[in-house]
């Protein structure tokens, strides 16, 4: 069932509020360079279902390589709560341990996307990576 | 077992020489390090280079003022700070080392920032130590420019 959950940055300039349906959207994580070094928990959220509620001035945006995916970041405290990802730049990656309400225990990742080899990683992932629309 | 290891933030800008012992990999669950998904490494200042980057490295800090959460303006990447827990040393954050497979990291130590106060009492108690002098809250940041003095780029 759709939920709407909020989060944010730690200094709390970034606030967003999302609706997604948890039970049907595993939270993942990817071992490419940058997730590794983000730690980021990937919750996929179609565009239309993430509402910025403030800061998105905040943002600073980083892109490399092919440029394709945008990540965001506060530039005040250096929090990821959400990016674009290059698998599906149309939609949102939010990062569960930016939520309000993240459980460590029950918000664990249950898939494994291996980034570090991006394109086979692309080719082999199940259509629910994809944002549900 | 120490050894010695480089990393660094994703765009390149920040660079360090660390030595860490892996066998001693720390998670917190305070309100940053949750956010942040660090697994800490604590190492010595005399055990810590800062190789370059120090104009791409910008602290936030938060509360008492003490640690230095320092991160790449660029890119974002949190490869060290300054804990609050032990202003006199540096943490490594183990997912900004070179080679690392983020996915097998599992740590061996925690520490529940959540209740700080209580899991610094107890982490002293196991450890041996004193309570740090945070030289009237200035401890972390003083740490820091002593990195930053040291960098050569």
């Amino acid at each position: 069932m759709l939920q709407t959950y909020e989060g944010g940055c730690h200094c709390g300039r970034v606030r967003f509020r999302i609706e997604v349906d948890l039970d049907e959207t595993p939270i993942g994580e990817c071992d490419c360079s940058i997730c590794t070094k983000k730690a980021i928990l990937h919750l996929p959220v179609a565009r239309e279902r993430l509402e910025i509620l403030s800061g998105a001035d905040e943002l600073t945006t980083y892109t490399f390589n092919t440029g394709v995916a945008k990540h965001t970041f506060c530039r005040h405290c250096g929090m990821h709560p959400f990016y674009q990802p290059r698998s599906d730049p149309e939609n949102y990656s939010v990062n569960a341990r930016c939520l309000d309400h993240y459980d460590p225990e029950t918000m664990r990742s249950q898939r494994l996307f291996e980034g570090r080899n991006w394109e086979e990683a692309f080719a082999r992932r199940g259509a629910d990576w994809a944002a549900a629309h | 077992m120490l050894e010695t290891r480089e990393g660094g933030c994703h765009c390149g800008r920040v660079r360090f020489r660390a030595k860490v012992d892996l066998d001693r990999l720390s998670q917190c669950d305070c309100s940053i390090c949750t956010k942040k998904g660090i697994l800490h490494l604590v190492t010595d200042p005399a055990d810590f280079e800062l190789l370059k980057g120090k104009d791409a490295l910008t602290a936030y800090t938060f509360q008492t003022g003490v640690a230095q959460h320092t991160f790449c303006r660029h890119c974002g990447m949190h490869a060290f700070y300054i804990p609050r827990s032990q202003p006199h040393k540096i943490t490594v954050n183990a997912r900004c080392l070179d080679g690392i497979d983020g996915p097998s990291l599992k740590p061996a130590r925690f520490f529940g920032g959540r209740n700080w106060e209580e899991a610094q009492a107890k982490r002293l108690a196991e450890e041996h130590q004193d309570p740090p002098d945070t030289m009237g809250g200035r401890a972390g940041a003083l740490t820091l420019q002593a990195i930053l003095d040291r960098c050569p780029e």
